[in-house]
């Protein structure tokens, strides 16, 4: 501000002591002031102009029918908020700086696609889980889940990968739409529904029916195609999911595991076949 | 004197351009972009939340600072991530569905989790 003001004052000076000595002050000031009034005028019509264009939206968004991710989006926030007595995610917020390790994990498995945000939970009722909302991903993971598993950072971004991938072919939308008949967010507009099914829907999807035995091969299968021509990685993969397989069989806290995500020894099959060059 | 005052119009140019870029930076608005964010009283998410601004309220920019800015919302001057405001403001889903929106009855506490919850994301994309 100092800085701009010197200059002002040093420009100022120069030009007006010119403009005195050739006599054309007069002439300067009226085209000054013609200056400012065309300005004020332009600046009232864009701003007027401004105005209508955000009416005219706002006239087309509250006629036009709620999109399918606009839809989501509210609801899977929603659905957090709501259930944040179960996920326990408002506790304090921990950075194992996973996020840079994540964004070089997508970089160097040139992947693409929506934004994400990674949201740690304090509790174990879901160790790890994606949830779509509207254009972006939402990536779930439980501290307890990292910590009892003593995860490295390239462990916890490879999980996050996995939930990525999953997010990626509309694993849970699938399900979840299918629960409704397709009839989404079209049911709600129309005014006959609360938001409490569809809530409910995702907890029964997340909480307790899991992703099938398909949808697990499917998830494997298409992240094998990423991982398959980096073999340090490939080997970081296999050894979670050893890591994983131990957990389940061996703590009884999370012998719910498998049934969500079923499961760690078939997938251990899967990635033998899949990825052999790349086993331990 | 044609010809001088001709010569002296890029001072102007400057002087204005100058005196433009001082203004919009010292009165410039934002417009929160997300459902609810929280306005705190000093630049950490853990510190005391101060307000919880909806999706579309106005702010004026006092300051920046890294992630945050500091901003005065009606009486209330406090800090807030900088990722939750954007220039123009948005259409957001509360004003344009109103009516669906109004159906969530939200209480308070669900309110302030709804600005907790944009405090506590992790944001990134994949830099391709």
């Amino acid at each position: 501000m100092i800085l701009s003001r010197g200059i002002f004052i040093f420009f100022f000076s120069i030009f007006m002591s010119d403009a005195n000595a050739a006599g054309g002050i007069d002439q300067i000031k009226e085209v000054l002031i013609k200056d400012k009034l065309i300005k004020e005028a332009d600046q009232k019509k864009i701003e007027e102009l401004k105005k209508e264009v955000v009416r005219q939206k706002k006239i087309e968004a509250a006629n036009s029918p709620v999109t399918e991710e606009e839809f989501w989006s509210l609801v899977t926030h929603l659905w957090l908020v709501k259930r944040e007595s179960r996920l326990r995610w408002d506790f304090e917020k921990v950075d194992y700086g996973v996020n840079q390790v994540f964004q070089s994990l997508l970089k160097k498995l040139n992947i693409s696609g929506s934004s994400y945000k990674i949201l740690y939970l304090n509790s174990d009722v879901i160790p790890h889980v994606g949830i779509p909302t509207g254009n972006e991903y939402i990536l779930l993971i439980s501290k307890p889940f990292i910590e009892k598993l003593d995860l490295s950072k390239q462990e916890i971004a490879l999980i996050l990968f996995d939930e990525y991938v999953r997010l990626k072919l509309n694993t849970l939308m699938n399900k979840v739409n299918a629960r409704f008949n397709n009839l989404g967010a079209k049911k709600t507009t129309q005014g006959d529904k609360t938001f409490e099914p569809y809530l409910s829907v995702l907890d029964q999807e997340i909480f307790v029916k899991g992703f099938s035995f398909q949808n697990q091969f499917n998830l494997t299968k298409e992240v094998v195609t990423y991982l398959k021509n980096d073999n340090s990685i490939a080997q970081i993969y296999h050894g979670l999911n050893d890591k994983i397989k131990n957990l389940v069989q061996s703590e009884q806290q999370y012998a719910y595991y498998p049934k969500i995500y079923p499961s760690p020894d078939l997938k251990e099959t899967w990635l033998n076949k899949l990825l052999p060059n790349q086993k331990l | 004197m044609e010809r001088n005052f001709f010569l002296r119009w890029p001072y102007l140019l400057f002087i204005f351009s100058l005196l433009n870029i001082c203004i919009a930076s010292a009165s410039s608005q934002m417009y929160v972009n997300k459902n609810f964010i929280h306005l705190h009283k000093n630049e950490s998410i853990n510190s005391i939340v101060l307000l919880t601004l909806a999706c579309g309220q106005k702010v004026k920019i006092v300051k920046e600072k890294n992630d945050w800015l500091y901003v005065t919302s009606g009486s209330y001057k406090g800090y807030a991530l900088k990722r939750n405001f954007s220039d123009q403001k948005l259409l957001c889903f509360s004003h344009t569905h109103s009516k669906l929106y109004n159906k969530i009855d939200l209480n308070m506490q669900e309110v302030y989790k709804f600005g907790r919850l944009e405090d506590l994301f992790i944001y990134g994309e994949p830099e391709l």
